[in-house]
């Protein structure tokens, strides 16, 4: 197998972080890898908010974890998605859905039907960059929806991004902490060949 | 790390194929990267259609190219001259540039991240095709290429559930022969913004 595909396969959702920060030099790597990504007519009308206020992160985070469960018992919507690096919807006692991530992105992409595309796809090119630097990330999602809080709001405004963009996703940066987490076995039956 | 960063970097869309088919063991690897992509809560919703079958594929192609209305390139602005996409020739009939394997990806209509799902599955895909030395390219939007009888009658041929729509293509093939790879499109400037950095309070 291609050498650099088996890498890929073993990169993982980590949300168990050291709190120590990300190296600038990794991180301007990282932020590259995220810039390259595709996007519809090769608009590049994509921001990456690199936000390493821990003060702004955690009151980011603790809405992102408001928005996954909206006041109803996580017990009755929770789905199990990792022991080794628990979620928010593993461990109901983490009430930061950013995990105390040292750094954390915000992308926003141009507005349209592709905007969810864009965003994905740096997301993605900046986790894979991140695992292969020997850091640790996380996509999180309910972006749009933290972002449409009067905090997010105030916040969108003092970071200077244009008004016309999409919140699409966070992704959570940093030094892994706790065990590396094992292959989550993939469903049967997604690919189909006709 | 070096070599993940190259091919980010000299990935680049690919439109012009050559007829060969991929082979077997590149096309397993492919997609295994696009299943090993990460994915919304714990579902595991979205599924992958690979198609070799040309007659359907230049099919559905033209369907997608009948349905679309891009915006045309002028002298100015641009998608691609070394591999010009639809918005840059009016005369590519076809929305699928003859590709040999036209994978769509389809998921659940009432969840929230499916786009995303089949983004980043689409975006390990890339990366391992350029890996490997196969042209790819992602197509936005998959349902107008079904949005005429005969795609209707394909869905059903698939077993498409009802509730799963078409969220976009992702072509692959060889690049054909005798074409230089397409230069580095420059980045525009002014896209990173960094909040409180390390040097201010740490
Ligand atoms: C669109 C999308 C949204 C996600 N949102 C969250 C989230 O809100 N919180 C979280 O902890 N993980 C989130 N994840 C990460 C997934 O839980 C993780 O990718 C999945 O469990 C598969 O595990 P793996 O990435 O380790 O292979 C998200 C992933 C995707 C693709
Ligand atoms: C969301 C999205 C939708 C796209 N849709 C199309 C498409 O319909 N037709 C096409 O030829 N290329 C499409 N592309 C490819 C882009 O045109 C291409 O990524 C962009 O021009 C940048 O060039 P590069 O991929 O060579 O770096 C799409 C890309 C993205 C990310």
């Amino acid at each position: 197998m291609n050498e650099i595909i088996e890498k890929m396969l073993t990169r993982h959702a980590i949300r168990r972080f050291q709190q120590r920060q990300v190296d600038n030099e990794i991180l301007d790597q990282i932020l590259t890898a995220g810039l390259y990504a595709p996007s519809a007519g090769n608009n590049q009308y994509s921001r990456i908010v690199v936000c390493q206020d821990s003060e702004i992160n955690e009151k980011l985070g603790r809405i992102s974890r408001y928005m996954q469960f909206k006041g109803q018992d996580p017990k009755s919507i929770a789905h199990s998605i990792s022991s080794e690096q628990p979620s928010i919807q593993d461990d109901f006692t983490i009430m930061n859905g950013f995990y105390n991530a040292p750094t954390v992105l915000t992308i926003f992409t141009r507005d349209g039907v592709y905007a969810h595309d864009d965003g994905a796809m740096i997301g993605e090119n900046i986790l894979l960059a991140a695992h292969f630097l020997g850091l640790g990330a996380c996509y999180v999602g309910r972006t749009g929806e933290v972002f449409a809080t009067e905090y997010g709001r105030t916040l969108w405004k003092a970071w200077g991004v244009p008004e016309d963009m999409v919140p699409v996703c966070n992704v959570l940066l940093g030094y892994i902490d706790g065990p590396f987490p094992h292959e989550k076995p993939r469903r049967e039956g997604r690919i189909v060949r006709v | 790390m070096g070599e993940l960063m190259d091919t980010i970097l000299y990935r680049r869309s690919i439109r012009r194929f050559d007829t060969r088919q991929i082979s077997e063991w590149e096309l397993e690897q492919i997609l295994k990267a696009g299943l090993f992509a990460p994915i919304a809560g714990g579902g595991q919703r979205p599924i992958f259609v690979v198609c070799q079958d040309r007659e359907i594929n230049e099919r559905l192609g033209k369907i997608k190219r009948a349905n679309s209305h891009p915006r045309m390139a002028t002298a100015a602005s641009y998608v691609s001259r070394q591999q010009p996409s639809i918005a840059d020739d009016p005369n590519i009939k076809n929305a699928f540039y003859d590709a040999p394997t036209v994978i769509t990806m389809f998921g659940p209509k009432n969840f929230l991240f499916t786009p995303e799902d089949c983004a980043v599955a689409a975006e390990n895909m890339m990366l391992s095709a350029d890996a490997l030395g196969i042209g790819s390219c992602y197509i936005g939007q998959g349902w107008p290429a079904f949005d005429d009888p005969y795609g209707q009658e394909i869905l059903r041929q698939w077993d498409i559930p009802g509730d799963y729509y078409a969220v976009s293509q992702l072509l692959l093939g060889y690049p054909r022969p005798g074409d230089s790879h397409p230069e580095a499109k420059p980045r525009r400037a002014g896209r990173v913004i960094r909040i409180g950095q390390e040097s201010k309070g740490r």
